[in-house]
């Protein structure tokens, strides 16, 4: 293809200079042109994410901060004086590295945050038992399929029935956990799925679940 | 109110097509050429001009190239850039009813309907959804509530933007039952509609939760599902917009009830956010317009 005569000349008297801005404005062209779509429906080259990749929830459990406007205090004690239970804390599981209630004094719950030298961060959450056995075992029916985690019943040492909960450790934010009922509570152990296994999860709630019943 | 699309009644299962963006490879040439055209147009102005008429005209080149130049890499590095090359995760934002210190059993929120999607990275093969809204109970702890809503998500035919309801719970955060089971398509569930959701705690067993869908048609409350949410009961009455990615979520919830443990229902007192985890650069936020109604809006409202 022959270029037109008025850019041979104009090329002919500033070669260098003229070139040299060309290729600066048509790397930029370039630039543009290589960066990924968005706010658009067009197809792009990335590749799309997966269900098994992604989290479904825009929110998450906090394993800092794990209640909503939650009062921190400063032990188990000064969180018993607040509620009309009696909190579970065994010494074997350490001691809480914070304690929560609600700050609204109509909800009663307790929710107490680790920092295990083996078992890594993890939290417990007791309420006052509202429902049943068959409710709670309702978890796992109702997880027969589609639920994100493996929901599954499980026998503590005791022999008491529980609810397993496991998550993918490759999933972000996903949990591992045990519920069960015990002595008028319902005690709930978890976890980050990435760093809190099932066996961790077991051995923590029969821990809680011996020192509750003694 | 922000959607890509001028709504339009169709049914759920109707789809619409994607507006395709094409890149041609010899929009490189063409740059080039115009280049060459603007040095010539600089050139032939300074004819018969002083010399340094000439060189003005070559720097004014060389400015408007690095001008240029540097425009596209702040385009491409910027904020958008972040987005662009962001992952598929979902983002949202969660207002809570005022209920005058009481807890809530139940929740009731009329929620509009637009087609927000605009996300590369959702695809019928991978079910995730783009974009919904929903209304709920949070139970006080972070990652437990349970919600009805609806939801944008790719047809399975591989082409358009398909709606549904659905209903989901969490405990622990993530036993969101998301996938097949709870979704469900409605004809009534469509772009420039607004319906009632709502989630209600059982008399009889108060861990189990009801769904309802009132799309407004006559037709009063269509049931969706029950979930148990053992051993949690009551919390706080939500309104939720989510979106991954590009999708946008600018919704209203307004007429905005919770339910009071004798099940009466109560206009909320006043409405504030709660959580919200979009922040820049999409940066979507609630803003109050009555104590019983927030929009869903970007760069604008109240952030927290």
């Amino acid at each position: 293809m022959r270029l037109p005569d008025y850019i041979i000349g104009f090329g002919r008297r500033h070669v260098f200079s003229s070139v040299l801005a060309c290729t600066v404005v048509v790397a930029g062209t370039a630039v543009v042109l290589a960066r990924p779509a968005h706010r658009s429906s067009a197809p792009t080259t990335r590749p799309a994410a997966t269900a098994a990749e992604e989290s479904n929830s825009a929110e998450h459990v906090d394993f800092d901060q794990p209640l909503l406007a939650g009062r921190k205090l400063p032990s188990v004690a000064e969180a018993a004086a607040n509620l009309p239970f009696r909190p579970v804390a065994p010494a074997a599981a350490g001691q809480p590295i914070s304690v929560w209630i609600p700050a609204q004094a109509r909800q009663h719950l307790l929710a107490l945050v680790y920092q295990h030298p083996s078992y890594g961060r993890f939290m417990v959450i007791e309420v006052p038992n509202v429902g049943t056995q068959q409710d709670l075992e309702g978890l796992v029916a109702q997880c027969a399929t589609g639920c994100e985690e493996a929901w599954s019943l499980v026998h503590l040492e005791d022999g008491s029935e529980a609810v397993l909960f496991e998550g993918s450790s490759t999933i972000p934010h996903e949990t591992t956990g045990v519920i069960w009922i015990h002595n008028g509570l319902a005690l709930n152990v978890l976890g980050p799925a990435a760093s809190f296994s099932r066996d961790a999860a077991l051995a923590l709630a029969n821990r809680f679940n011996s020192a509750n019943a003694a | 109110m922000h959607h890509r699309y001028g709504p339009r009644e169709y049914n759920s299962d109707h789809e619409r097509g994607p507006s395709a963006i094409t890149f041609s490879l010899d929009i490189p040439l063409t740059a080039a050429e115009t280049c060459a055209r603007v040095m010539h147009g600089i050139e032939r102005r300074g004819v018969g001009r002083r010399r340094n008429v000439g060189r003005t005209g070559l720097t004014s080149a060389w400015l408007l190239a690095v001008v240029v130049f540097a425009g596209a890499v702040v385009y491409s590095l910027g904020p958008g850039a972040a987005r662009a090359g962001a992952s598929c995760t979902e983002y949202g934002v969660f207002w809570q009813m005022s209920t005058g210190g009481l807890l809530a059993y139940g929740a009731k929120n009329e929620i509009t309907l637009h087609d927000q999607y605009a996300d590369p990275c959702i695809t019928p093969d991978n079910d995730l959804n783009a974009s919904g809204q929903t209304a709920r109970v949070f139970f006080g702890v972070k990652g437990y509530y349970v919600e009805a809503g609806w939801q944008e998500y790719a047809c399975s035919s591989g082409v358009g933007h398909c709606f549904r309801s659905f209903m989901e719970w969490a405990i622990g955060g993530s036993g969101a039952q998301w996938r097949s089971a709870n979704r469900h398509k409605y004809p009534c569930v469509n772009p420039g509609t607004q319906a009632i959701w709502s989630v209600i705690g059982e008399a009889a067993r108060a861990t189990s939760f009801d769904g309802y869908l009132n799309c407004e048609d006559g037709r009063g409350e269509r049931y969706l599902t029950t979930l148990d949410l053992y051993p949690y009961y009551q919390g706080y009455g939500e309104g939720e917009g989510f979106f991954r990615e590009s999708s946008a979520m600018a919704e209203t919830h307004q007429n905005l009830q919770w339910m009071d443990s004798a099940r009466a229902w109560h206009p909320s007192l006043d409405v504030f956010c709660r959580y919200d985890t979009s922040k820049a650069p999409y940066n979507w936020n609630g803003l109050k317009v009555s104590a019983t109604r927030f929009d869903v809006v970007q760069n604008a409202g109240t952030d927290c």
